[in-house]
């Protein structure tokens, strides 16, 4: 008996687990050997009182009444069982619709995109009376504009003039001048 | 290509599949007492372990119809036995502490007061067992308590035999260093 060998050997005579000729080996080398024997002396203490630990615990009884226990919850749960089924099948069937329907809705990037109705059926003050109903005060009134019949009717009209001064017209670059800008005041 | 099928209950399992419940009885009377056994090995409430035990043959009913004989039975109850009271000690751990332990009755004399040591001493060995890290106590419980062999025992746990050995080696010198402490203290 040497190394891991015997470490197995040791714990299985302790566990009573070898046969008469193998306990016997076991003996005889242990009476030769120091150090199995230190070894076998602590761990035989725990594994007796392990095995006496073991020892103590009956075998569980009511073995009739456990079996009819175990059928009636198997029972209770085939009757519960087709119902969340159903249910379960409802839920799978519902979220399937809502995916198709979003997919119908928003078709993929590659899809070919649907063809805008011409621009005469479409309704003139469609988007510009949304926009104007929750336009503030403060921001120009588009309300005229859509009386004008813009944009659909042509060009869109004149607003207020630019506040802004004329640009004054770019230099001509010629050789031999200094090109200077004028000064602009915003 | 057919694969031998070596598990002793296959029969059994063979005639649940086409719906015999009497076979199903069969089976549970054949393992509940090792089923309920290591449920109440791993939780302290009788009541508990009995309920996990039930639990675990519901399941086994769901399960069989579908049960392709990759592996025993046997492994499989105790795995699923393992992991379920596994669940419900979790629960139960944060409390294990708040419960006082029963208090022996003052100045026993003759085998009464035997009697309280010994238990006091197996009091001793299981608490040393459940300190033991996750692997090694599964060892120990399913080695020494259930009497499987080596072999089964790495079916459970899904290791190998060697791991087994080693681990068992672990938990033995650990729960002496642990008892050893204890015998110590009580001196």
């Amino acid at each position: 008996m040497s190394g891991k060998h015997d470490q197995d050997r040791l714990i299985a005579y302790i566990l009573n687990e070898l046969p008469a000729e193998d306990r016997a080996r076991v003996e005889a080398h242990l009476k030769e050997c120091p150090r199995c024997r230190t070894r076998f002396e602590q761990l035989s203490q725990i594994g007796t009182r392990l095995n006496a630990d073991a020892g103590t615990q009956t075998d569980p009884g009511n073995e009739e009444a456990f079996l009819v226990e175990v059928n009636q919850r198997i029972d209770a749960e085939n009757e519960r069982r087709p119902v969340f089924g159903l249910l379960r099948r409802l839920a799978v069937g519902g979220a399937l619709v809502m995916l198709l329907l979003l997919l119908l809705r928003h078709p993929a990037p590659d899809a070919p995109c649907r063809p805008r109705a011409p621009v005469a059926q479409q309704r003139p003050d469609h988007k510009i009376s949304r926009l104007a109903k929750h336009t503030p005060a403060v921001y120009p009134d588009f309300s005229g504009l859509l009386e004008r019949g813009w944009p659909l009717a042509g060009k869109a009209p004149a607003l207020s003039p630019s506040p802004m001064p004329a640009f004054p017209a770019t230099p001509k670059l010629t050789e031999g001048v200094s090109l200077v800008f004028p000064k602009i005041k915003l | 290509m057919t694969r031998e099928i070596t598990d002793p209950d296959a029969q059994i399992i063979l005639e649940i599949q086409h719906g015999s419940r009497d076979a199903f009885n069969q089976l549970v009377r054949r393992h509940q007492a090792a089923v309920r056994r290591l449920a109440q090995r791993l939780i302290d409430d009788e009541e508990e372990a009995r309920d996990v035990a039930q639990e675990v043959f519901v399941l086994a009913w769901r399960e069989l119809p579908r049960w392709r004989f990759k592996a025993k039975f046997f492994t499989w109850l105790y795995q699923t036995t393992w992991n379920l009271s596994r669940g419900v000690r979790r629960k139960a751990y944060r409390h294990q502490y708040r419960e006082k332990p029963p208090q022996p009755d003052s100045a026993p004399s003759g085998n009464r007061r035997e009697e309280i040591i010994t238990a006091e001493r197996h009091v001793a060995v299981r608490a040393a067992v459940a300190a033991l890290p996750e692997r090694q106590r599964q060892v120990v419980i399913l080695r020494v308590y259930e009497k499987l062999s080596v072999a089964q025992t790495a079916d459970v746990m899904k290791c190998k035999e060697g791991t087994v050995k080693a681990l068992l080696f672990q938990a033995l010198k650990k729960l002496s260093g642990l008892l050893q402490t204890e015998n110590d203290y009580e001196r």
